[in-house]
C-alpha cells in the first residue's frame, strides 16, 4: 500500500506544468493588456506593456492636469485605487512567483501611481504610496481563476510609474492531457503490483 | 378622572355669540407669490431683523396670543384699548363679521380683554365698532391657520402615524383612537394632586371634593393652595399638547384668561424632550419627560408645579418624536398660543432641557424671538446637525482606521487625529452618523445603527435601496426635507454635509503625533459619502441650497436670532468625555456661535460640574429672568439681560463653586479644566472653529507654512494633488450665515425663506 501511495504522489508532483519566464503556457501571447478608465487631461499617454521572454515592463498612463493639480482620471483621486489603470492579466489558475521593481517619475511620489497584482479580480497593492520612488520585492500568489498586474495612475498627472517583472515562474493548477495519461498509467501499475502481492495479504501474521 | 370638553374650555362660559351676517368677503387666500422649490428669503443671509408682521403698538387692538398673521385654531386672545372717553358699553368687538363683544371684559380701566373664537381659516379682521353705528374705531387684520398646522414648517410630513391610543394620561388612561387623519383628539381635563405623604402626583378621585390627604403648597407669589394640578390634553399641530398648572376645581371656576388659576404665578415653562434618532413620521406616544441629576424637566415636575409655575409640552417638541427643529418650533409656538388662550399671558416663558432638550430649547428660541424669554440648557448640543456632522466626519475615519487601513494608526494617533479623548470616545461619536444613513441594517463599526425608526413605522414602508427604493427614509435630512429641499431625480432630501478641503489630522501632524506620510494617507483615503451614505472615494460636496437653508432655518443653530437677547444658562448635565458623545466641546460650540454673531456671549453663562447642584442652578436662572424682566430702564432687551445677570461662569467642585471663565481645554490650565477637561472633534482637530458652524469652508491654496513639521517638495506636491481645489481657510467665514428669525417654509408666505415643491 505504501508503494502505491508513493507512486500516486510522485505522479501528482509532476502533474502541474511549470514555466520559467514568459514561455510556454505563460508566453506573452497568453496575456491581455488593457487600459481602463478615462483620461480627461491634455496630451494623454496610455499605459503600455512590453514583454520579453525574461521580463515584463509596464508603464502607467499619464496626462496633463485639466486644471492646476486636478485629476485627469475621471473618478480618480490621488493615492486612491481608482478606475484608471493599466492591467496585464492571464486567465490561468496556478501559482505565480516573480520579482518586481517599481520606479515613479511622478512629482508627488508613489502615491500618484499605484502598482500591484490582480488575483482573481481582486487588486492587491504592492507599492507603498508613502515609500520611496524606487521600490522592489519578490512575491508569490496562488490564483484560482486569473492573475495579473496593474499600474493605477490614481489621478494620472505629474508623471508615470514603470514596473518591471522578472524572475517569473508559473505552476499551473490544471494538469495537462499528457499528465492525466501518465497519472492513469501510474495508477494501473500500482494496481497490478498490489494484485501480485494479494496472496501475502491472506496470511494472518498473528 | 378625565372629562371630555371642547379644546377651548372657556367656550362653555361664553354666552351665545351674536352671529353677524357679514360675508367674509375679503377673507381667503393668501397673497404673495409662492416660489415653489426656490429660495425666497426676504432677508439677506444672516439678517437678524424679523420682518414678520407683528402687532402694531399704536393699534388699539392687540393680539396677545400670537402674531396676528399666525393665529391658529380659530381663537385669539385680544386686548382692546378703548378710545379716550369711550365706555366699554359703547363699543362692539366684531371678529370675522361676528359680534363677540360678550366674550370681552374690562380688566382695567379702558382695557378690554377677551378671546375671539371662530375665526375662519385664512385672512379676516377684528374690528372695534361703535354700538351706535358708524366707522370702525379700530381694526386689525389676522390670518388664521388650522389647528393641525402647518403654518411655517412646510407641507405635512407623510406618512404620519398617530399614537393617541398609546399616549398615557396622568391618571393612567389613554387618549384612545384619533378622530381623524391629523391625529386629533377631543380635549381632556385631568386632575392630579399631591398627598401629604409626598411622592409623585396621584389622580384626584373627584373634582368636586378634595381628598383628606391633599398637601398644601405655597407658590413663589406667596399664595398657599391645595396641591391640585389641572392637566389639559389635546392636539396641536398634529402633536399631543398638554399643559399643567395648580388649580382647585372644588373652589375655582373653569380657568380663562379673564379668570386664570389663582395659584398660577404667571410663569410658564416649556417642557422639551430628548433624543433625535427615529424622530420622524410619528405623532409621539409620550412627552419628553426627563429627570437627570436632580433636574426634573417633566410636565408634572412636583418642584416646579409647587412653585406655581405652569408647564406646557407637545409631543412634537420631543426630539425623539420629531427631530425637525422648524416643525418643533411651530409646535411650540402653536402650543404656547393654546396655553395663552386658555389661561392668559405669562409674565415670562422659559424652556429647559437636557441633550435633545437643550436644542429643543435653543433652536426654537433662536428661530422665533420672544417665544421663550430664557433657556436653561444641559447636556448641550447646539443642534442635531452638529452631532450628525461630527459623526459623519468620524464615521469616515472609522472606515479608514478599522476597515481600509487597519493598523496604520495607533490608538494615540487616532485620538489625536479625531480630537477626542480616546478611541472609545471617538467611535461612540462616529456611530451617531447612523442618523444620516437611510440604508437599513448596514453592517459597519460595532454599535453603528443606520436608518433608525420608531417601531410604529411599518417596516414595509421604509426605504431600502433594493427592495423599496421609494420608501420613506429615516434620516435627519429626510425628516427635514421641507427645509433642505429634495433632489427631483430621487426624491431624497438634499444633504448639507461637506468635507471638501478639510485637512483631517492637521493638528496631530503639527503636534508631531503623526508623520507627513500618514497625513497624506489619511487625507487621500478618507473619502466621503453618496446620497445613501455609502462610502465613496472622493470628498462630499454638500448641496449649497441645503447648507444655506440649514442655517436660515436654524436647523444649524445660528445664535443671532432670539438667543441674542435672552439669558442662556448652560449646565454640564452630563460630564463624560470618555464615551457616549455628550461631549463638552458642544457647550463651547454653542457659546462661540453666540459670540461670533453678537460680538460677545455675555448673555450666556456656563456652569460645569458632575453634577451641578440642581436647585441652586434653577433659582439662579429664574432670578436672572425676573431681574431683567423687571428692568424698566432704557436699553435693549439684550442690554437688560446682560446688566441684570446675577451669575457668572464657573464650575462646581462638589458643593464648592469656583468662579472662573470656562474654556475648552484638555490641559489643567485652570482650576475648572483640571476638574473637567474637555476634548474636541475631528473637524476642530483639522483646524476648524470650535463653533463648528461653517458647513462649507472657504478654500485657499495649499501652503507649506501651514505645516509645523518638515515637508518635502514631493510631499507638498502630494498634498496639493489631494487638495487640488485647495484646503480650508478657517480664518474666513465660509458659507456661515445665521438664522432668519421667524423664517417660514410655507404655507405662510410671510417671511418666506423656501418652499419645497
Amino acid at each position: 500500500m505504501k508503494s502505491f501511495a508513493f507512486a500516486f504522489l510522485a505522479l501528482l508532483a509532476f502533474a502541474a506544468p511549470a514555466a520559467a519566464n514568459f514561455t510556454g503556457p505563460v508566453a506573452p501571447a497568453t496575456w491581455t493588456v488593457t487600459n481602463l478608465g478615462t483620461l480627461t487631461g491634455g496630451s494623454p499617454t496610455l499605459g503600455s506593456a512590453i514583454f520579453s521572454t525574461t521580463q515584463l515592463t509596464m508603464t502607467g498612463s499619464n496626462s496633463l492636469s485639466p486644471l492646476g493639480d486636478s485629476p485627469s482620471c475621471a473618478g480618480g483621486f490621488f493615492q486612491t485605487l481608482g478606475p484608471c489603470q493599466l492591467q496585464v492579466t492571464n486567465n490561468q489558475p496556478g501559482t505565480y512567483s516573480f520579482s518586481w521593481s517599481y520606479l515613479t517619475s511622478d512629482a508627488a511620489g508613489p502615491g500618484g501611481d499605484l502598482f500591484g497584482v490582480i488575483v482573481d479580480s481582486n487588486r492587491i497593492q504592492l507599492s507603498d504610496p508613502g515609500g520611496a520612488n524606487a521600490q522592489s520585492g519578490t512575491r508569490t500568489f496562488a490564483a484560482a481563476s486569473s492573475f495579473g498586474w496593474f499600474i493605477n495612475c490614481s489621478d494620472c498627472i505629474g508623471g508615470s510609474a514603470t514596473s518591471t517583472i522578472s524572475q517569473f515562474t508559473f505552476a499551473s493548477a490544471i494538469p495537462e492531457p499528457q499528465t492525466y495519461a501518465l497519472l492513469v498509467a501510474g495508477m494501473l501499475a500500482g494496481a497490478l503490483r498490489l494484485r501480485a502481492r494479494r496472496p501475502d495479504l491472506a496470511v494472518d501474521p498473528a | 378622572m378625565s372629562i371630555d370638553s371642547p379644546r377651548r374650555p372657556w367656550a362653555a362660559l361664553c354666552i351665545a355669540s351674536l352671529i353677524a351676517a357679514a360675508a367674509l368677503a375679503g377673507c381667503g387666500g393668501g397673497s404673495g407669490s409662492s416660489a415653489s422649490g426656490t429660495d425666497v428669503s426676504p432677508n439677506g443671509a444672516g439678517e437678524t431683523k424679523a420682518v414678520l408682521a407683528e402687532n402694531d403698538p399704536s393699534n388699539p387692538i392687540q393680539i396677545l396670543s400670537s402674531q396676528p398673521s399666525l393665529v391658529s385654531g380659530g381663537n385669539a386672545l385680544v386686548q382692546v384699548a378703548l378710545p379716550a372717553g369711550t365706555a366699554a358699553s359703547g363699543v362692539k368687538v366684531v371678529a370675522a363679521g361676528s359680534d363677540q363683544t360678550s366674550r370681552f371684559k374690562e380688566m382695567s380701566p379702558g382695557k378690554l380683554l377677551g378671546v375671539v373664537q371662530g375665526l375662519p381659516v385664512g385672512a379676516s379682521s377684528i374690528d372695534v365698532v361703535p354700538v351706535a353705528g358708524g366707522a370702525n374705531l379700530a381694526t386689525v387684520s389676522v390670518r388664521n391657520w388650522p389647528i393641525e398646522g402647518p403654518i411655517v414648517s412646510g407641507p405635512h410630513q407623510t406618512p404620519f402615524f398617530c399614537q393617541t391610543q398609546q399616549f398615557a394620561l396622568p391618571d393612567g388612561s389613554t387618549l384612545g383612537p384619533a378622530l381623524d387623519a391629523n391625529c386629533s383628539v377631543a380635549t381632556k381635563i385631568t386632575y392630579m394632586y399631591r398627598a401629604t405623604s409626598g411622592g409623585a402626583l396621584k389622580p384626584l378621585p373627584s373634582p368636586s371634593a378634595l381628598p383628606a390627604d391633599v398637601a398644601m403648597t405655597t407658590t413663589t407669589a406667596g399664595v398657599t393652595v391645595p396641591f391640585v394640578v389641572r392637566v389639559t390634553t389635546s392636539t396641536v399641530d398634529r402633536g399631543i399638547y398638554q399643559n399643567a398648572v395648580l388649580f382647585d376645581p372644588t373652589s375655582e371656576s373653569a380657568p380663562t384668561p379673564l379668570s386664570p388659576p389663582k395659584a398660577w404665578n404667571r410663569r410658564l415653562i416649556a417642557i422639551e424632550g430628548f433624543g433625535c434618532p427615529g424622530g420622524w413620521y410619528i405623532q409621539g406616544g409620550a412627552q419628553g419627560n426627563l429627570a437627570l441629576a436632580g433636574f426634573d424637566f417633566s410636565l408634572l415636575s412636583v418642584d416646579r408645579l409647587a412653585e406655581g409655575n405652569a408647564m406646557f409640552a407637545n409631543t412634537l417638541m420631543h426630539a425623539s418624536n420629531n427631530c425637525n427643529a422648524v416643525l418643533e418650533s411651530e409646535a411650540a409656538m402653536m402650543s404656547k398660543e393654546a396655553f395663552v388662550e386658555e389661561f392668559g399671558v405669562p409674565d415670562f416663558t422659559v424652556s429647559a432641557g437636557c441633550s435633545g432638550g437643550s436644542y429643543g430649547s435653543a433652536q426654537p428660541a433662536d428661530r422665533i424671538p420672544a417665544l421663550f424669554d430664557a433657556v436653561m440648557i444641559l447636556c448641550t448640543f447646539p443642534d442635531p446637525l452638529s452631532i450628525a456632522f461630527s459623526g459623519s466626519d468620524g464615521h469616515l475615519l472609522t472606515h479608514l482606521f478599522f476597515a481600509t487601513n487597519t493598523g496604520v494608526f495607533s490608538d494615540a494617533q487616532i485620538a489625536a487625529i479625531t480630537g477626542y479623548k480616546s478611541v472609545r470616545a471617538f467611535t461612540d461619536a462616529a456611530n451617531q452618523s447612523g442618523r444620516t444613513d437611510p440604508v437599513p441594517g448596514r453592517v459597519d463599526y460595532p454599535g453603528y445603527a443606520s436608518a433608525p425608526f420608531n417601531a410604529i413605522v411599518p417596516v414595509g414602508l421604509r426605504y431600502d435601496p433594493i427592495a423599496n427604493p421609494k420608501g420613506i427614509r429615516g434620516t435627519v435630512y429626510d425628516a427635514s426635507k421641507n427645509i433642505y429641499g429634495v433632489d427631483p431625480a430621487t426624491g431624497f432630501a438634499l444633504r448639507p454635509f461637506d468635507n471638501v478641503g478639510v485637512q483631517y489630522g492637521l493638528d496631530a501632524l503639527n503636534a508631531g503625533v503623526i508623520d507627513v506620510n500618514q497625513f497624506i494617507l489619511l487625507n487621500s483615503q478618507v473619502g466621503g459619502y453618496d446620497q445613501d451614505a455609502n462610502y465613496v472615494l472622493g470628498r462630499t460636496v454638500g448641496d449649497a441650497g441645503a447648507m444655506l437653508r440649514a442655517q436660515q432655518s436654524g436647523l444649524q443653530l445660528g445664535g443671532n436670532g432670539g438667543l441674542a437677547s435672552i439669558p442662556v444658562f448652560d449646565i454640564s448635565g452630563i460630564y463624560n468625555d470618555d464615551s457616549g458623545y455628550h461631549y463638552q466641546w458642544f457647550h463651547f460650540a454653542q457659546r462661540d456661535r453666540m459670540a461670533q454673531m453678537n460680538g460677545n456671549a455675555d448673555n450666556h453663562v456656563m456652569w460645569r460640574g458632575n453634577p451641578v447642584p440642581a436647585e441652586p442652578a434653577w433659582k439662579a436662572f429664574i432670578d436672572w429672568v425676573v431681574a431683567y424682566k423687571a428692568d424698566s430702564a432704557a436699553g435693549t432687551q439684550r442690554e437688560k439681560v446682560i446688566r441684570n445677570k446675577p451669575i457668572q461662569d464657573g464650575c462646581w467642585d462638589g458643593t464648592t463653586f469656583i468662579a472662573e471663565r470656562q474654556t475648552l481645554s484638555s490641559a489643567p490650565d485652570t482650576s475648572c479644566n483640571a476638574l473637567f477637561p474637555s476634548w474636541r472633534a475631528p473637524r476642530l482637530a483639522a483646524g476648524g472653529p470650535v463653533a463648528a458652524n461653517i458647513p462649507k469652508c472657504d478654500l485657499k491654496p495649499v501652503d507649506a507654512a501651514d505645516y509645523k513639521v518638515p515637508v518635502t517638495a514631493q510631499q507638498l506636491a502630494a498634498i496639493r494633488r489631494i487638495f487640488f481645489t485647495g484646503v480650508c481657510d478657517w480664518s474666513k467665514p465660509g458659507n456661515r450665515t445665521g438664522v432668519v428669525p421667524n423664517g417660514s417654509f410655507g404655507p405662510s408666505t410671510e417671511n418666506l425663506v423656501f418652499t419645497n415643491p
